[in-house]
């Protein structure tokens, strides 16, 4: 229904979560994250050791004549850091329980686009990768500039939650893998998922994003229900994804499964801070705004 | 059963569809997605368990609104068994219930007595009864009463059923009948019924105008019962009766702690007794070895009346003792041996100990030991005979006066106070003298034969009763026979006749025994053994402080010319007293701080006699009863919406916990 309207170019629609995004970003502070790096510059910053391959212009002469060792002069600049998101829109995201005020997929839609709207006003270029979907899940180039912000939202408004992992085999690291090729150095990657089909190879291949000089911050995203599984007697639970179904007596398997995904997070927690990555959890019954805020603190390395 | 009652009741058979939907329920638990079920452990035995116990209370409240709702469908036409009247015309009637308080009806029908039966039918008719119907309420236990004279106010008519009690009187059915009967004569119905409500024992009521229903009330009953236990000396008389339908062996024990060797002189004769029953009664003889000794004794095992197997034995000192003062020579017979009224004592009370006297005691204690006196013919009574005669009788003394031919030689300084006065004389004659039956006939049946009762003369009554005297029996002329008068708590009687047999037909009549039956029953209730039939009334002087004991509490005193609410005030100024035991057992009577024990005893028919019976065109007649034409649809559909809002508030009920669970748990 959502995509055939925006279709026809449904900018009501749109422009609803053009609105939240920037209502989140604004809330957020903008400019959170100034992308400074050390090299060329006007302000001097320190000294370093030489190492091969260094620019020679950069070496501070008097030092070497002075105290006889090469050292290489360092002055601060800023300079754009690309962010890339990942936005995970298989049918397990589609799901929202009767206490969520929206799926969790339009929560990390709305997650992605507050962060697209930070990034693009502090100069950052933005590209948007996703994890199912469907036909609608066009990844979406970086890119900066508020014609980024306005595809970025377009791309939100129109991914559907379809599919799931398991179904395509090898693509979780398929896909992973070439967010990886196309994230340069310097990048921060932001993956928004519920993790729960990510099996056990999951939390490698995300960690692997944190190499090369990218980082790399994940936000499992849950659904009040899923995160405190507040159900009462026999039920049948069916996965949203694979043909998956328990029966069981929710009131006897709350203190399991509440468990079991502490498990999970912490397996996730453990893996990604091997590179310098920050897991946070996300509900979706929780503020945007504080949690788009975490967001940038994990990636500022200030903790979730 | 028409049409639409079938069909109605056809509906019942949805009742199978909350079954159905239960069990396809257990069969499937809810189904709701969750995305992380992979982390959740199954469970499946345990939530199959717990479907089963949350759904058993909403199962069993939806099954029985499917049941409500076809029975309250086929109502009207559906009717539960229910008495209530029938009134064809559709008008205002007039309703006399008879109810049945014998002691019979403490007989037990499948667990509740017949009282409790007839008392829940007389309910279910008045439930029935609307306004502008007239109720009058009888008890036909002896004697026949109305409880309740006729009144359209239902209330109270409720409020009179609630209030009667269960006694253990004889019964008096056809009184009652003829009490309720004319009770409801004379209202201004088109229609008036006459229900009974009791076993009917001994009776068969063949009036068209009456029904009886409850036709359980009517079974044969197991039933034996201890009537007295009567002690004279060491010696223990016990009563005891069987129904027809009574079966198996019966033992006798003594009640309470008391061993049987320390109060019965043979105690093995009683413990190795074992009673046979047959219908009507049996009398028992064993010597005791305590003649003082108070106890119980009871019947074993327990039959369909166990309100009548345990009898308490009467204390010592109890005994009724007789003085019969008279000239053996006068009263006596050719063939030797008692007088014709020591004879005639102990035909109507064998266990009455009598003791002849010749002469009347100057002295009141010599007196005091008697509780009835029979005096025969005598030739005037001195000062002193008088003195201690006038304080027996105050002190409730029962004294028979049989007047003959000496009275007339009275001395001057002796009168026949306190049978008669002076001018009381002896008409001598020949011609035959006939009494008249009719102003006998408070004496019962054996005051029919009274023709030709003298051939040699009377005694001339006329003007001669003391002040208080009332003529109870006449002759065919007019003449005083018998006259009564009430002296102080005591009786005084005083025939017109001797006993002798020479001067009179009279103690060959079978009026003498119901003379002196009567003489005795007085005495029993005023002085002697105080044994009488339940229900019957003891009268206590006036301006005596009486006070009655019984086995449940004290007994509620009436006082002649005061109402029950005039009695505790003193403006009431008190005439006779009476008080009426409505329960079998021994009762303390307290005169003046001076106690005596009474017995009221149960009716022996009251446990042989048959349940009656009632002429099939009697109950048929429809006089009152249509046992099945209750419409009981205002009942169900309360039912019916009871159950709906208890479905309701369990469905509210649970869902609100399952809410209050899930957001303790979010939260």
């Amino acid at each position: 229904m959502r995509r055939s309207l925006l279709q026809r170019l449904d900018w009501a629609a749109l422009g609803r979560l053009r609105l939240a995004a920037r209502r989140v970003a604004d809330g957020v502070w903008v400019g959170t994250h100034e992308s400074r790096r050390r090299g060329a510059g006007l302000e001097f910053a320190g000294h370093r050791s030489y190492v091969p391959g260094d620019d020679l212009r950069w070496l501070d002469q008097r030092a070497l004549l002075r105290h006889e060792r090469l050292l290489i002069k360092q002055f601060e600049t800023e300079t754009e850091r690309p962010l890339r998101l990942v936005v995970d829109a298989t049918a397990s995201m589609g799901f929202r329980s009767e206490q969520a005020p929206s799926s969790k997929l339009d929560f990390a839609a709305l997650l992605a686009a507050a962060l697209t709207r930070v990034a693009v006003r502090s100069g950052d270029p933005v590209g948007i990768d996703f994890l199912g979907g469907g036909a609608g899940a066009e990844p979406l180039p970086v890119a900066g500039g508020l014609e980024a912000f306005e595809r970025a939202l377009v791309q939100l408004s129109l991914v559907e939650p379809a599919g799931h992992l398991g179904e395509q085999g090898a693509d979780l690291e398929s896909t992973l893998n070439a967010v990886g090729r196309r994230t340069i150095r310097g990048s921060l990657i932001i993956v928004l998922s519920d993790l729960l089909e990510f099996g056990s190879s999951g939390p490698r291949l995300l960690a692997t994003l944190g190499t090369a000089g990218r980082q790399v911050v994940v936000a499992q995203i849950l659904d009040p229900v899923e995160a405190l599984f507040p159900l009462e007697g026999p039920v049948r639970l069916k996965a949203s994804e694979g043909a998956l179904e328990v029966e069981t007596n929710a009131s006897l398997a709350r203190a399991g499964y509440l468990e079991a995904l502490a498990e999970l997070q912490a397996r996730f927690r453990e893996a990604l801070r091997i590179h310098g990555g920050e897991l946070v959890i996300c509900r979706t019954d929780a503020d945007p705004v504080r949690a788009v805020r975490s967001l940038l603190r994990a990636a500022e390395g200030r903790g979730a | 059963m028409s049409f639409l009652v079938a069909a109605a009741l056809a509906v019942a058979l949805l009742v199978v569809a909350p079954i159905v939907a239960h069990l396809l329920r257990r069969g499937r638990t809810p189904e709701r997605i969750f995305p992380p079920a992979a982390l959740v452990a199954r469970l499946e035995a345990h939530s199959k368990e717990r479907a089963r116990l949350e759904d058993r209370t909403l199962l069993s409240l939806r099954t029985l609104m499917v049941v409500l709702l076809s029975i309250l469908g086929a109502t009207p036409l559906v009717r539960c068994s229910r008495l209530s009247v029938d009134r064809p015309h559709g008008a205002s009637i007039a309703l006399a219930l008879v109810l049945d308080d014998s002691h019979s009806m403490r007989t037990r029908v499948n667990g509740e007595t017949r009282w409790d039966l007839a008392l829940e039918g007389a309910r279910q008719l008045l439930r029935s009864a609307r306004d502008g119907d007239a109720v009058a309420i009888v008890l036909s236990g002896k004697p026949a009463r109305v409880a309740l004279s006729p009144t359209t106010d239902l209330k109270a008519a409720r409020a009179a059923l609630d209030d009667l009690q269960q006694s253990d009187r004889g019964s008096d059915l056809e009184n009652a009948i003829t009490l309720a009967r004319s009770a409801i004569a004379n209202l201004e119905r088109t229609e008036r019924k006459l229900v009974v409500l009791g076993d009917l024992a001994g009776s068969a009521l063949d009036a068209p105008d009456l029904s009886a229903p409850l036709e359980n009330l009517r079974q044969p009953a197991n039933d034996c019962g201890l009537l007295e236990a009567r002690r004279q000396g060491d010696r223990l008389t016990v009563t005891l009766a069987c129904s027809a339908a009574a079966t198996g062996a019966r033992s006798l024990r003594v009640l309470g702690k008391q061993p049987v060797e320390s109060l019965f002189a043979d105690p093995a004769r009683l413990t190795r007794l074992a009673l046979e029953p047959h219908l009507g009664s049996q009398v028992l003889s064993f010597v005791l070895s305590d003649s003082n000794a108070d106890f119980e004794l009871g019947l074993s095992p327990s039959d369909a009346n166990p309100s009548n197997d345990r009898v308490r034995v009467s204390p010592a000192g109890t005994e009724l003792d007789v003085a019969v003062v008279t000239d053996a020579s006068a009263a006596g017979v050719i063939t030797g041996g008692p007088t014709v009224i020591e004879q005639g004592l102990r035909a109507v009370r064998p266990e009455a100990i009598i003791r002849p006297l010749a002469m009347l005691p100057d002295e009141t204690r010599e007196l005091q030991g008697y509780a009835a006196l029979v005096l025969n013919d005598p030739s005037g009574l001195g000062p002193e005979s008088r003195g201690a005669l006038g304080e027996w009788l105050d002190a409730g003394g029962v004294a028979l006066g049989l007047l003959g031919p000496a009275c007339s030689g009275l001395q001057l300084s002796s009168t026949l106070e306190p049978f008669a006065e002076r001018s009381a004389r002896w008409e001598p004659g020949t011609a035959p003298l006939d009494a008249d039956p009719a102003s006998l006939s408070w004496l019962g049946p054996e005051s029919q034969r009274v023709e030709a009762l003298t051939h040699s003369g009377r005694v001339r009554l006329d003007g001669a009763g003391l002040p208080g005297s009332s003529v109870v029996g006449s002759w065919k002329d007019g003449a005083p026979l018998l006259l009564r008068r009430a002296v102080g708590a005591g009786l005084v009687l005083t025939c017109g006749l001797p006993a002798g047999v020479e001067q009179s037909d009279l103690a060959l009549r079978p009026l003498f025994l119901a003379l002196l039956d009567h003489l005795l029953s007085e005495a029993e209730q005023r002085r002697g053994s105080g044994s009488s039939w339940v229900g019957e009334r003891w009268v206590f002087p006036a301006g005596r402080a009486i006070s009655v004991e019984g086995p449940a509490g004290p007994l509620r005193l009436a006082t002649e010319g005061c109402d029950a609410a005039a009695q505790s005030s003193t403006a009431c100024a008190p005439g006779e007293q009476s008080a009426t035991p409505e329960l079998a057992g021994q009762y303390v009577v307290t005169s003046d701080g001076v106690a005596q024990v009474r017995t009221a005893r149960i009716d022996e028919r009251e446990i042989t006699e048959p349940p009656g019976s009632v002429r099939p065109a009697t109950q048929e007649s429809g006089a009152a009863m249509d046992p099945g034409s209750v419409d009981a649809s205002p009942e169900l559909a309360l039912v019916l919406l009871a159950a709906f809002a208890a479905e309701l508030a369990l469905r509210l009920g649970g869902e609100a916990r399952r809410r209050q669970r899930a957001a303790r748990a979010l939260h």
